[in-house]
């Protein structure tokens, strides 16, 4: 899997020279960029910050609850549903799927299988497209293999519709160019090729 | 996967970024020759919305650089032929150029508390306008309704102690 990469993102600047801005007293309305005099509308907001009420172990009595398996002190308030580890609130990662801990959403992130954590995909309609040209344009050497592989890319494509960056449109075009390729390719071979091995 | 729809784009020399809008956020899909890099910003994150307009005087000077460049080519071979086929490779360029002053480009970032999303509109300009004020009044529901929630789940407030102690009835 490759690394991550390293955002340089530091919250909001001016949008058009991205210097520094007097944010915490900007209010709603037309702004003006003390750098490069920019005039902007802004709508600012104030996102309410979400936190995490901890049960201590000591608010609830040795018989009162069950200590978290990572944080010793903190009260578990659910299990782990992959793992069944014991949880505190400050562990605990609700996802659609279930109620996991810290390290098995880890592993199943990593692994692909949330949905709403993956944030690398292949992009199988820019494949598709640039097979599909290829074997066009090189249809005597690879027209049948790369417009065949065109035509997987668009198969692929079409299951991960909510991936991909081409519209149907353009998947379209790349099956039709991969067939082109692949006749071409097959023409070339029949006409060419085959009457001088005979 | 929650349905999406894409709303602007934002390409440059390096950058190649989609915008989509889904019901929690916007989704800001990077190509990188063949992966995508998925970024989102979700609406009760949201800092600031902005909108400006640029025209972007690098574009302008090289285009003019091209037109200006071609229309002397033409006009140094000094054959009508020449004048006019230059001329016609001139015209896209200049074309560019004027239109990219007069029209100028709409750009909408949307600033969120781990990334930033950046849209812009060279032509639809009545639809950038609705999707800033689309976003931005999305962003306010969502966090007037996680600050809500959030006041919904504080614990009700202890009883104000008092001076008076209750005592055991007396035997």
């Amino acid at each position: 899997m490759p690394a991550a990469r390293v955002s340089s993102y530091h919250g909001p600047v001016c949008p058009a020279c991205n210097a520094a801005i007097e944010f915490p007293t900007m209010r709603d309305g037309e702004q003006t960029c003390a750098k490069c005099g920019t005039t902007f509308e802004a709508r600012v907001f104030h996102p309410p910050q979400r936190s995490a009420r901890v049960l201590q172990l000591a608010q609830l009595g040795p018989d009162g609850a069950t200590s978290c398996a990572n944080h010793a002190r903190n009260a578990a308030v659910a299990n782990c549903e992959r793992c069944g580890l014991f949880i505190c609130s400050l562990c605990e990662i609700t996802i659609e799927d279930g109620t996991f801990c810290p390290s098995c959403f880890d592993r199943m992130s990593k692994e692909g299988r949330v949905a709403g954590a993956t944030t690398r995909f292949r992009d199988y309609a820019s494949l598709a497209v640039t097979m599909s040209i290829l074997s066009l344009i090189m249809f005597p050497l690879t027209g049948i293999p790369l417009g065949s592989l065109s035509i997987y890319y668009v198969v692929k494509g079409f299951r991960n519709r909510d991936t991909a960056t081409a519209s149907k449109v353009g998947l379209v075009l790349a099956l039709l160019m991969g067939l082109g390729g692949i006749a071409s390719g097959l023409f070339f071979l029949i006409t060419i090729i085959a009457p001088k091995l005979i | 996967m929650a349905k999406r729809k894409r709303i602007g784009r934002w390409n440059d020399i390096a950058t190649r970024q989609a915008v989509y809008q889904t019901d929690a956020g916007l989704e800001i899909d990077e190509i990188d020759h063949f992966e995508i890099n998925r970024k989102r910003v979700f609406y009760d994150d949201i800092q600031l919305v902005t909108m400006h307009r640029y025209i972007g005087v690098w574009f302008v000077v090289t285009m003019l650089v091209f037109g200006i460049g071609f229309l002397l080519i033409g006009a140094l071979i000094r054959e009508k032929a020449a004048v006019i086929t230059f001329g016609i490779i001139a015209a896209p360029f200049l074309i560019m150029a004027l239109v990219r002053v007069i029209a100028r480009i709409d750009v909408i970032t949307v600033f969120g508390k781990r990334s930033r999303a950046r849209m812009r509109y060279t032509f639809r300009k009545s639809y950038a306008r609705r999707i800033y004020a689309e976003i931005s009044a999305k962003a306010r529901e969502a966090q007037r309704r996680l600050a809500a929630e959030i006041q919904a789940a504080e614990p009700p407030e202890a009883p104000p102690l008092t001076d008076e102690v209750p005592m055991p009835p007396a035997e």
